[in-house]
């Protein structure tokens, strides 16, 4: 997805009330010449679109991995030492509740540096804009602050962006690009599936 | 005319460079809005909480049981008695049962992520001899005799139920039904060496 936008043309401070015959004598002779030689040879060659907008229209993010929940392994059998009770000959047994160890020791999974969007624009145009940018992530449903899995929705992560700082730095020539990143935390707790999760990000970014 | 167009000329070319080459200014406040779709993946992954050792106590048992009725015995002087009733093995009662069925609560737990959100949770007796000397206590298998549950209405030898993510708090637990045949136990005492497995796997 990509968005753009012109600045306006060159002006031509002065001229025209100078001399007003350069605007009124346009249409005809040699003016006209030049002005037709400037609009299909010179216009074309400048640049169609001097800033844009790229957003990033999907981002798959790096799989969690089972290490960032702790686990060395997708499958952990894990014992909880002895259980010791009492028998009757009727084969009643005095229960005890089964306090289960947390082997797991984190339900949060961390992406940072999430590209979003990023600003192109040429130096000789217009000078570095300032932007303010903020975002929010829906899951199925319009959910906030989730992503619900492909194959179940009710299976949801939560989510959260945070924005970083807006970066520019030269691209090539006289372009510049400034970059738009977010950091994403999930919390995996409430996740009921394995597979793919998918949210939506909303962008909102005011510059001047 | 003709005498204008140079001028013209060098007009619009001036203009342009004044343009080109002006000094910039920021854009007044302007905004733009968009929408990225971000996706991840989560792994398969699945945790077994179990017992390693199992320590089931009886209870002491004693009684003395009345087989009712009187005896009637025709006792001769040199000591032999004939007649009456006599107890047998088909005839006393039986006050204790030669097979115990119990349910070993909360035993086993599974927590995870799985495709389906389930997983497959089997129960096999491995060894299912309890030994002491010449005594033994026998572990019957199959199901109805020693299988799984869930407290959620799955039972059996092997059965799907849910894994319902990876808090522990939210952990599936379950049960153990086992049942002992003691026909072959003739000591008290520690017997040992019974075995079953527990096998969970992400479906």
């Amino acid at each position: 997805m990509k968005y753009c936008f012109c600045p306006p043309l060159p002006a031509f401070p002065g001229h025209s009330q100078k001399r007003p015959e350069c605007r009124m004598k346009l249409l005809c002779g040699k003016p006209f010449t030049a002005l037709s030689l400037f609009l299909f040879f010179i216009l074309p060659s400048l640049p169609a679109c001097a800033a844009s907008f790229t957003v990033t229209s999907s981002k798959t993010l790096t799989a969690a991995a089972l290490s960032e929940l702790g686990l060395s392994s997708s499958g952990t059998a894990y014992s909880e030492g002895s259980y010791n009770t009492d028998v009757t000959w009727q084969g009643d047994v005095d229960g005890q509740a089964s306090s289960l160890d947390q082997v797991i020791t984190g339900s949060t999974v961390v992406r940072n540096s999430i590209l979003l969007w990023y600003y192109s624009y040429n130096s000789s145009y217009e000078s570095r804009p300032t932007f303010n940018a903020s975002y929010r992530i829906f899951g199925t449903g319009g959910v906030e602050n989730t992503l619900s899995s492909l194959t179940a929705s009710s299976s949801t992560i939560g989510a959260t962006l945070t924005a970083q700082p807006v970066t520019c730095s030269k691209y090539s020539g006289n372009t510049y690009r400034c970059y738009g990143y977010a950091n994403l935390n999930l919390n995996i707790a409430d996740a009921r599936r394995s597979g793919t999760y998918r949210g939506t990000v909303q962008i909102s970014i005011v510059y001047y | 005319m003709s005498t204008k167009s140079p001028r013209l000329t060098l007009c619009l070319f001036s203009a342009l460079l004044l343009g080109v080459n002006s000094v910039p200014a920021p854009l007044s406040g302007a905004s733009k809005t968009g929408t990225t779709t971000l996706s991840i993946t989560l792994p398969d992954c699945i945790i077994l909480h179990y017992y390693s050792t199992l320590n089931l106590t009886f209870e002491e048992y004693s009684q003395a049981v009345d087989e009712g009725g009187s005896g009637t015995w025709n006792v001769q002087w040199s000591g032999a008695a004939e007649g009456g009733n006599q107890l047998s093995a088909s005839t006393i009662q039986n006050v204790l049962p030669g097979t115990v069925t119990m349910t070993i609560p909360n035993v086993w737990a599974v927590r995870g992520l799985s495709p389906s959100g389930n997983a497959k949770v089997t129960l096999t007796v491995v060894n299912s001899q309890l030994v002491s000397g010449s005594s033994k206590i026998t572990i019957l298998s199959g199901s109805g005799q020693t299988q799984i549950d869930d407290n959620a209405g799955h039972s059996g030898t092997s059965i799907n139920t849910s894994l319902n993510g990876i808090a522990a708090s939210n952990a599936t637990i379950g049960n153990v039904r086992m049942t002992l045949d003691f026909s072959q136990t003739n000591m008290a005492g520690a017997h040992s060496g019974g075995q079953y497995k527990i096998t969970a796997e992400t479906i």
